[in-house]
């Protein structure tokens, strides 16, 4: 009687003329045919499935149902018995969580979005003023300002860390943070974190050790960046809590099973430590043991959380122990696979000899002018020859001009964006347009960016703003082996041989203008210059083959002038080369004749040009 | 890849000529557990999970890549090919049915017959057809997964049972076989529900045989007509069986059919 009120039917029209599947809306009679019906046929009974009961005239009743079979002795089905219970109340609820529910989660998501966005025009203008203040604090030698800068350089680069964090945060709360992991040396990985603080523990008189166990294989295969975030993270906070003694960083193996290491990880110090009271909050964001200590000390109290996350993803967890005025032990124990140690990616050594980079060409793509100015204020120091294009396209007619040996390359521009320049770059024909390194620049810290910096076939990005150090390495990482190889090489020669008709190797406007119509004094000093190429010629060959570095540059000096006025750019690119390539020779790799050969060619080849005038 | 993992392939039989068994939306290879015996002593029995079902491995599955009844099929042959499988004999139950047709359309080779169980061209009412179901009813249902946690997953979580209500089971096995994702179930349901296979029919060689019931919600028997006026060398036959899923409700029947027509010859 209560079913068939709830249906709205009188119980004639149920009682053996109806199935249940008759009196349920749609989607319940699919659910029935593909999952209720299989189920009680497998197993006997169903329990708690939800339905929507249609009530005749319109209209639901949302149900729970019971069904069993009925059997008789035999096994024989006889029939079911089933139960309903009206749930409409509950389903209410139910909506009530669902909307709460969707409402939360999407909040989430837009945070997420604004956060990224915000953090983006808040990084552009920071790149400035982190940019501008590292020249000032360069030139500006007045003892009063370089305190001031200081102090502008410690916050600014506060306060971008404190941007980086609360998004590091964020991205890891919306999931959007996954391993990337790779073979690794864990040793090294220690020995470098400890590295970083050296300075600061030796201003204080606080030993920094790193006692990884014995038993442990060199490599490992695991996510090496963030596990260096954590260690980052642990040890710069002991390197800050502590005044005097030491901070200890071990690693030890607990147990192995097969190929995988269960490894215990710990930051010790003999630091102020933490109030007993205090010890659960530390890890919550945004919560630091006291008050003062953010006075005291900085940060945001964001560095735990991280680091506590970051571990989730590797199922540990952040511990730690601690005795007031006596120092903390943080530590995690996680498992970590025992990884091949020839794929170990060594990164470039750092490179002192800046000499290194001096000679390389560099092409820069971008159109905010105050960013070309803090960028070109370092390529300029480090004696790197570059040119500045202001948007994607004219960089890509840049490229096709002339040989460069990387591009900088913003991804926001207008007209072309990096992203659609990279693309162009990459679909030109030849060696040297698919082998060019790109890195992208990008304020930007949009983790999702990064998979289409790959895929439209950048070599790798400089966050800005950027680090100076952290800039020099990227350079050093993707140019020194490439502005020496035998592409750049070919190109140059290429372009001297194949494109004479459109460029020429020298150009004799610049000695027409000396000239000044004289023509006896053009054709005399024309004849002058074939006479000092000749001679250029023969010196640089005997500089070469001795491998005599100071001969070789003093005729790159010598030579300079007459190179600049015939504006023959591909020989004094040739010959800086070959100068950088003696420099760093070891003895058994340099080939004088691999430099020699094209800048002979090169030599030639303006030989010819300028008798054709004489 | 391990497709015995990711399909969760169980290989079985004492004969030489592979029957592969495909379970269609909703449950999982177990929905065979009453057919599979009358043939275990003369072929062998391939039967596997769709990924995103059962015991699949669920790592595997993506919605990008599974947006097409394709993707399935396409899985189907590669669990062919690994298991160096030749003229094999197809039963495919409900959407399985249209997975396996669109296989056999791709390698036509692979196959020597396709059975298929309560098959659907097109769930939908079309002009000129019927499907069974109207727009609404299908964008309904997919509201209602949406919203449904209880109903399509949450009550399909696996219970502990006794023995005695189910003595054919296992206790692990209770409520699992249809037991899924929520999130892989509706994708599946979207998937299968607006699918329209209509102008692949003529392109299947494979000679077929229809089992359609008499009363079954999902596929009704315009469908079954349907099929059968539009595929090449067919047979259709109505079961007296009703409901959709004859396997389970009537294998007898089911068995019959089967039998039948690999003996025919057709």
């Amino acid at each position: 009687m209560t079913f068939a009120n709830w249906t709205g039917q009188k119980k004639t029209e149920i009682i053996n003329l109806k199935r249940f599947q008759d009196l349920i809306t749609i989607g319940g009679k699919i659910f029935y045919e593909t999952h209720h019906a299989p189920l009680i046929k497998m197993q006997g009974f169903v329990n708690e499935l939800y339905y929507e009961l249609t009530v005749k005239g319109g209209g639901n009743v949302p149900v729970l149902l019971n069904s069993k079979q009925i059997r008789d002795d035999k096994g024989n089905v006889l029939g079911y018995k089933s139960t309903f219970f009206n749930i409409t109340d509950r389903k209410k609820y139910e909506q009530e969580l669902l909307l709460a529910k969707k409402k939360a989660e999407q909040a989430v998501v837009a945070k997420t979005e604004f956060l990224s966005t915000i953090s983006h025009e808040i990084r552009t203008p920071l790149n400035a003023i982190i940019g501008l203040t590292n020249i000032l604090h360069e030139q500006d030698k007045n003892p009063d300002n370089r305190e001031y800068l200081n102090i502008l350089k410690f916050s600014s680069n506060n306060l971008l860390g404190l941007i980086n964090d609360i998004l590091d945060l964020s991205k890891i709360e919306a999931g959007k943070v996954v391993l990337e992991e790779k073979d690794f040396d864990l040793r090294q990985l220690l020995h470098s974190i400890a590295g970083t603080f050296k300075l600061k523990t030796e201003k204080k008189g606080v030993k920094i050790l790193v006692e990884p166990d014995k038993n442990l294989p060199v490599a490992f295969f695991g996510d090496d960046l963030k596990l260096g975030q954590v260690f980052t993270n642990l040890v710069g906070n002991a390197v800050k809590f502590t005044e005097d003694g030491s901070i200890t960083i071990k690693a030890e193996v607990n147990d192995k099973v097969d190929k995988t290491y269960q490894i215990r990880f710990s930051v010790k110090d003999t630091g102020i430590g933490i109030p007993s009271n205090k010890l659960e909050s530390i890890f919550e964001e945004f919560t630091q043991a006291s008050s003062q200590i953010s006075i005291k000390y900085g940060g945001t109290g964001l560095g735990q959380a991280i680091s506590q996350r970051i571990l989730e993803l590797y199922g540990g967890k952040l511990m730690v122990k601690s005795e007031l005025n006596k120092g903390s032990e943080f530590y995690f124990t996680i498992n970590l696979p025992k990884g091949n140690k020839d794929k170990i990616i060594v990164s470039p050594k750092s490179i002192e000899q800046e000499r290194k980079l001096s000679g390389s060409k560099i092409l820069l793509c971008e159109d905010n002018p105050v960013n070309v100015i803090v960028v070109s204020k370092f390529l300029k120091d480090w004696d790197i020859d570059f040119d500045v294009a202001v948007n994607g396209q004219e960089g890509l007619a840049k490229i096709q001009e002339q040989y460069y040996d990387l591009i900088l390359m913003d991804i926001k521009m207008p007209v072309m964006d990096g992203y659609e320049t990279t693309r162009a770059i990459r679909e030109l024909q030849g060696d040297r347009y698919s082998k060019l390194p790109i890195i992208a620049m990008t304020a930007s810290s949009d983790l999702s960016a990064t998979p289409k910096i790959e895929n439209v076939g950048m070599n790798g990005f400089i966050g800005k703003p950027f680090d100076p150090k952290d800039f020099y390495n990227k350079l050093v990482k993707y140019l020194p082996l490439n502005f020496l190889s035998d592409t750049s090489i070919e190109a140059l020669v290429k372009d001297s041989a194949e494109e004479t008709k459109t460029k020429k190797a020298v150009s004799l406007e610049r000695m027409l203008e000396i000239a000044e119509g004289d023509d006896i004094f053009y054709k005399g000093i024309i004849n002058e210059s074939i006479k000092s190429f000749i001679e250029i010629q023969d010196e640089l060959r005997e500089a070469f083959q001795n491998e005599d570095l100071q001969k070789a540059k003093d005729i790159e000096h010598k030579s300079k002038m007459v190179l600049d006025i015939l504006k023959a750019e591909n020989l004094a690119s040739l010959i800086k080369k070959a100068i950088c390539a003696l420099e760093l020779k070891d003895k058994k790799s340099f080939a004088s004749e691999k430099y020699l050969v094209p800048l002979e060619k090169e030599i030639e080849a303006i030989v010819s040009e300028l008798k054709s005038h004489n | 890849m391990d497709l015995v993992k990711r399909n969760n392939i169980k290989v079985s039989g004492k004969g030489n000529k592979a029957m592969m068994f495909a379970h269609g939306f909703g449950c999982d290879q177990n929905m065979w557990r009453y057919v599979t015996p009358a043939f275990v002593n003369d072929y062998k029995i391939v039967l596997f999970d769709h990924v995103g079902s059962g015991h699949s491995d669920l790592s595997s599955y993506s919605s990008s890549r599974y947006n097409h009844l394709q993707a399935y099929a396409n899985d189907i042959l590669e669990v062919c090919y690994s298991l160096n499988l030749e003229d094999v004999i197809f039963v495919g139950h409900s959407v399985s049915s249209m997975i396996g047709t669109l296989a056999a359309i791709k390698d036509p080779k692979m196959f020597e017959k396709i059975i298929m169980i309560g098959p659907s061209p097109r769930y939908m009412n079309d002009i000129d057809y019927v499907g069974g179901f109207s727009k609404e009813d299908i964008d309904g249902l997919l509201d209602s997964m949406d919203s449904n946690y209880l109903g399509w997953s949450g009550a399909m979580a696996p219970v502990i049972m006794g023995n005695s209500e189910t003595p054919q089971l296992g206790q692990e096995l209770a409520n699992s076989f249809c037991a899924s994702d929520p999130e892989i179930s509706k994708n599946f349901a979207r998937v299968t529900f607006t699918s329209d296979n209509r102008a692949d029919l003529h392109k299947l060689k494979t000679p077929s045989l229809i089992l359609q019931c008499s009363d079954d919600v999902i596929a009704p028997i315009e469908v079954g007509h349907y099929l059968a006026k539009n595929l090449m060398n067919n047979k259709l036959v109505i079961m007296s069986a009703t409901g959709h899923c004859p396997n389970l409700s009537a294998p007898e029947e089911t068995i019959l059919h089967i039998k039948e027509y690999l003996s025919s010859g057709r």
